[in-house]
């Protein structure tokens, strides 16, 4: 036990809020009110959670189409993301970024990304630019387990050893790459071994015991923010639910899922409230306070009109030499 | 005004931003001193600026340029090289899912004042994979604008508008007129994105190019001028956006128009410009669009033989000689009059 007891119920909050989001999300996806592909993060959150917390402002992250959860650790507001989920007036991104691509430049979350893997380079590419800007702070790419086998990782690892950048990969290892495991797509025996091999530090925490990512993502961020070089967390975890919504995850043996769930991390943080000086009614509490803020937040979304037609055509250009030579079109 | 080569004005350009503006960085493989890039272009910039305004990076085009991208959303001005435009195919995903899209996609959070600068072009015997043009690829992505100077003013002047614009640039410069010489206005010298330049008037024929191939058609129209037809030859300069206004009122001038461009003609950029003529100025057409292309095969290394794959100047002179004197303009728009029929077979 590593965590405070008020560390300890934030960091439950957190969880608490991340996975009510994401069930909200499942059951506003089956009424047809979220379009698009929607992949959800439960059973993840201790992930998210544990370091976050340790995230300050001037920190940035870069996420995973399944990033929900790492976005609201970092202190982005639900109302925001569920207008953007939702398509309506007021969603971060204006309606075209949606569930893959939530931004929120104000809070450093410099976007989700759809591509696996390509989140990683433009992460080492805001942390060269804090280095070279003199700028304080560090930069986390969440990537899930799959990506480690993208080619782009051993690029970033490669530049961000070379370069020494204050970049911190975290590695959600879910186990599957959508429905492929791990033993089916990977030929590396040691993940950590092969990642200090680049001359990277590398730990392993349990990512479904907030307790323990906390622990590991402190002493990881702290190496990092001390200009000590980039640095890799593994988190081994689970997925409850399939890929996305149109996966009902049948690849996985139920024995396996009924196993994991005896892990979820809310589960595994309850267990431990009395030994953080938490009890359970003070849970409840925060469990109803959190459901009553997504039931408000959710209606406040959907109370908004749609992201208005013109939106399809502004933002992709900025210049206003660049929009005057496209007459005054493609804001 | 003074004389510089191609490659002298963009490494001028690169100077001048450099110094202007702290925020502009160079990266990409091989640009410091004392090799100053693989066709010279950053020489002595890493001795002026230093290693940190001049990055070399490892052979790791896609992760570079995902580098790059970083630095742009943060504040800092990136202008990245890839040493052949071939070479951007590595970094596919950043030059596609990523790059272009970033601004939109978040709503205009950020903004991407990036510039890829990357030379195209063969007649250099370099074989299929260093000698492509690949600005249709891109120009066909929304969010990129696209620059394809043919001299060295507009390599210039060019370069240092992309670098000033908050948008990404593809900046494609060209391997065999690296070294070709012209007048350059010295200092603050910007050419705009989106206008074209009439590099000569005439009143029989249109004929639309950009990069080398400006060249080719500047040489085709002297040699037409001599048999008594007047060719007008406009340089797009920049493919987007493209000046559709400046070909359209000389197409409403001329009444006929040939495109010419260097990579295969299948679904080029040349596409592009007769698709819109064909639809906006088709009332002052007084015979059919013919392109004047590569083949679509790749590039040949055999000098023999990539001279029957890339565009020649004897290409040019028989497609306007063909539409200005009414022949098979059908026959002019599938091989260039001076290979035999029998001499290759082409795919259709």
């Amino acid at each position: 036990m590593t965590l405070g007891r008020s560390e300890f119920l934030a960091a439950y909050e957190t969880m608490r809020r991340i996975r009510e989001f994401e069930e909200s999300l499942l059951r506003l996806h089956g009424q047809a009110k979220v379009p698009g592909f929607v992949h959800v993060s439960v059973w993840q959150e201790a992930v998210s959670a544990g370091v976050g917390m340790h995230l300050r402002p001037e920190d940035q992250i870069l996420t995973t189409h399944r990033g929900h959860g790492d976005i609201i650790a970092k202190g982005v507001a639900i109302e925001g993301m569920y207008a953007e989920l939702l398509a309506r007036l007021g969603g971060y991104c204006g309606g075209k970024g949606g569930s893959m691509h939530v931004t929120d430049v104000s809070h450093g979350v410099l976007g989700a990304n759809g591509i696996v893997g390509a989140n990683m380079p433009i992460a080492a590419g805001v942390a060269l630019s804090k280095k070279m800007r003199g700028e304080p702070g560090v930069v986390v790419a969440f990537i899930g387990d799959g990506a480690l086998m993208n080619g782009s990782t051993h690029e970033t690892l490669n530049m961000a050893s070379l370069w020494q950048l204050p970049l911190l990969i975290v590695r959600v290892d879910n186990q599957y790459a959508e429905s492929t495991a791990a033993r089916y797509y990977s030929g590396i025996p040691d993940v950590l071994v092969y990642v200090e091999s680049y001359g990277v530090d590398a730990i392993a925490a349990d990512g479904n015991d907030v307790d323990a990512v906390s622990e590991a993502a402190s002493r990881a961020i702290a190496r990092v923010r001390a200009g000590s070089g980039p640095g890799f967390l593994q988190c081994r975890t689970y997925r409850r639910y399939g890929h996305n919504t149109a996966d009902p995850g049948a690849y996985r043996p139920p024995e396996e899922v009924e196993a994991w769930k005896q892990r979820d991390p809310l589960i595994v943080a309850r267990a431990s409230a009395a030994a953080h000086g938490a009890s359970e009614p003070e849970l409840d509490e925060i469990d109803a306070r959190v459901m009553r803020h997504i039931e408000e937040a959710i209606s406040w979304a959907e109370a908004q009109p749609e992201a208005p037609a013109a939106s399809a055509f502004t933002d992709l250009y900025a210049d206003p030499a660049t929009i005057a030579a496209f007459g005054g079109t493609l804001r | 005004m003074t004389m510089l080569r191609y490659r002298a004005a963009l490494n001028e350009a690169l100077r001048e931003e450099l110094e202007r503006d702290p925020r502009v960085f160079l990266i990409g493989e091989d640009l410091r001193e004392p090799w100053g890039g693989t066709f010279r272009v950053t020489q002595n910039l890493s001795t002026e600026f230093g290693d940190e305004r001049v990055l070399n990076t490892p052979i790791s085009e896609n992760g570079f340029l995902g580098v790059a991208l970083g630095c742009a959303i943060t504040g800092l001005r990136p202008v990245v090289e890839f040493m052949h435009m071939d070479f951007a195919m590595m970094a596919m995903d950043q030059m596609t899912n990523q790059v272009p899209k970033i601004r939109y996609m978040t709503g205009g959070q950020v903004s991407v004042p990036l510039v890829v600068r990357t030379p195209g072009g063969g007649y250099k015997s370099s074989a299929a994979q260093h000698g492509q043009c690949l600005e249709a690829m891109f120009a066909h992505l929304p969010g990129w604008l696209i620059a394809a100077p043919s001299t060295p003013a507009d390599a210039k002047g060019l370069l240092k508008t992309a670098i000033r614009l908050d948008d990404p640039v593809l900046f494609m410069e060209h391997k065999h007129i690296y070294m070709l010489n012209g007048e350059v206005p010295e200092s603050e010298h910007l050419v705009p994105f989106g206008v074209a330049d009439v590099k000569r008037a005439g009143t029989d024929v249109t004929i639309v190019a950009w990069s080398k191939m400006v060249h080719f058609a500047l040489e085709a129209a002297e040699t037409l001028a001599g048999e008594g037809i007047s060719a007008e030859v406009i340089d797009l300069r920049t493919l987007v956006p493209w000046d559709e206004a400046a070909v359209l009122e000389s197409v409403h001038k001329t009444g006929r128009l040939v495109i010419v461009q260097e990579p295969p003609e299948r679904a080029g950029f040349g596409a592009e410009v007769a698709a819109v003529v064909a639809a906006k100025g088709f009332g002052d057409l007084r015979t059919g669009i013919i392109r004047v292309a590569g083949r679509n095969v790749p590039l040949p290394m055999a000098p023999h033989l990539e001279n029957l794959v890339l565009p020649q100047v004897s290409w040019v002179t028989d497609a306007v000689r063909a539409a200005v004197r009414g022949a098979d303009v059908r026959r002019a728009n599938v091989r260039g009059a001076d290979v035999p029929a029998s001499s290759v077979e082409v795919p259709a």
